[in-house]
């Protein structure tokens, strides 16, 4: 025993001594492989080459002020106003267009709820496209998926999202899917960067420029609520939204995820959603649920609601309901 | 004293988050009629039109047995309303009349639950004439055409079964 246990010792303080050698050739290495990347003839364009190797690379460059960026829960005041600078000029670069970037803060004593009444939707996707245009999204691509149903269930299988023609069709329902702003959300927690948070007033937002693209959260969210970038948004110029919240609808660069925030932008400043305010029927309802007054608090106190998936105690903001 | 009294006052107005007064504005509808106003044709009282088929070209799908314009048209003004107790109302106040029969939709439009309503959830907000969505001779909401779904998903499935 104590033999092998001595030879064990003598091993170790070999290794211990083998350690400050390869420590410093390793050093060594790491210095001049830094000074190969992060000194290059021109320092605006120092990691443009990491991209380069697809041709329909677009969009801004990834520049060292971007790359050095500070987290956004760690910002002071200056570095936001530094950030908002940035993404302007490279807005104003790249679309051609003047925003107004901000980042309206939860209002105390707010928690957003949607509710969305079945019995009145017909499926006519209204809301899709306000959506689309609302949130200066790639015109190939929707945050609210409208999935046609067969009465009488809830098989998803079953349901057909490419529908087309006159609505509401016989024997059909119409269900909308859009984040549903979970309380137990399983994207949050899955993102390695903390990239993705919920905010007080019930909202789940992205730091677009801290997103690394890795895509858990969209395989852990059970209901197909995130949609990855492949590509750098093509918008027309004449139909991009310049009120851009930082954390919501600005235009996302390359490979970040997104999805429905439910128009932080105007709901902080006390304004609809612009789905709601697009949907013909009126099926579609917002508000305080902290508010008693509020139509929300009235719907929750009267109708019989849903929510999809309750099984996977994931706590939606977002209930369904017949009447 | 002074002091305290402009801290006071100037403390007073951030309690309301700068957030308008809440009020509602419904929108108007005789502005919005197709043959208003009524009276460059209806003169006088028009007593004795009979069917409601027979006029406009419309096709009238909201009551049985319903027989008579005259029912819900005023024949004192053909530009008002009248009520069953014969109060005449205005075109735009429509809701007072669609209310006789429907009031249980009428309690769920009054406190915002039915149809829709665009401005802020937190200040001023617009809201709907029943007569703005649905036609008072064929209440029924339309069918209409689904706008096309923009996301063109690599697996589309084929056509008829997956």
């Amino acid at each position: 025993m104590s033999e092998n246990s001595n030879s064990n010792n003598k091993k170790i303080d070999v290794l211990l001594k083998e350690k400050p050698l390869k420590r410093r050739s390793f050093l060594k290495a790491l210095a001049t492989a830094g000074a190969i990347t992060f000194f290059p003839g021109k320092q605006t364009k120092a990691f443009a080459g990491t991209f380069t190797d697809k041709k329909d690379r677009k969009g801004p460059h990834l520049t060292w002020e971007k790359f050095f960026q500070k987290y956004y829960k760690e910002m002071t005041p200056e570095d936001k106003k530094r950030v908002f600078e940035r993404i302007t000029r490279e807005t104003k670069e790249y679309y051609g267009v003047d925003i107004t970037l901000a980042d309206p803060q939860p209002i105390p004593g707010v928690k957003f709820v949607f509710f969305l009444n079945l019995s009145k939707c017909n499926g006519n996707r209204r809301c899709v496209i306000a959506c689309q245009k609302e949130n200066n999204l790639d015109r190939s691509k929707a945050w609210i998926t409208v999935l046609e149903m067969e009465n009488g269930g809830f098989d998803f299988e079953k349901s057909d999202r490419h529908y087309t023609g006159i609505v509401p069709k016989d024997g059909k329902f119409y269900l909308p899917v859009q984040c549903l702003q979970c309380d137990n959300p399983p994207c949050v927690k899955v993102c390695p960067t903390e990239a993705t948070w919920k905010e007080k007033d019930g909202i789940v937002v992205i730091d677009y420029d801290w997103c690394i693209g890795c895509r858990y959260c969209q395989a852990a969210c059970p209901y197909e609520a995130r949609k990855f970038n492949w590509k750098t948004p093509e918008i027309p110029q004449d139909e991009i939204n310049t009120n851009q919240n930082y954390l919501g609808n600005r235009i996302r660069p390359r490979g970040t995820i997104e999805k429905c925030h439910f128009c932080s932008h105007r709901t902080r400043v006390g304004r609809y959603p612009a789905c709601l305010e697009a949907c013909p029927t009126g099926a579609r309802k917002f508000g305080n649920i902290l508010d008693p007054e509020s139509e929300v608090s009235k719907i929750f106190n009267t109708k019989t609601l849903f929510v999809l998936k309750e099984e996977l105690n994931t706590k939606p903001s977002f209930f369904y309901y017949f009447d | 004293m002074k002091f305290w009294v402009v801290l006071v006052l100037s403390i007073l107005p951030m309690a309301n988050h700068g957030y308008a007064e809440e009020q509602i504005t419904i929108i108007e509808r005789e502005s919005q009629m197709g043959f208003w106003p009524c009276s460059s044709c209806h003169t006088g009282n028009f007593k004795g039109l009979g069917d409601p088929n027979n006029q406009h070209q419309l096709t009238f799908k909201h009551m049985e047995n319903v027989n008579e314009c005259l029912f819900c048209h005023s024949f004192k003004n053909p530009e008002r309303l009248h009520l069953e107790d014969g109060t005449t109302i205005t075109f735009n106040e429509s809701y007072r009349l669609c209310t006789l029969c429907h009031g249980e939709i009428y309690r769920e439009w009054k406190v915002g639950i039915h149809g829709l309503q665009t401005g802020y959830w937190k200040g001023p907000k617009t809201r709907r004439n029943c007569t703005q969505c649905h036609n008072a001779h064929a209440p029924k909401f339309p069918p209409m055409e689904a706008l096309p779904n923009p996301v063109d998903y690599p697996n589309k499935p084929a056509e008829g079964k997956h």
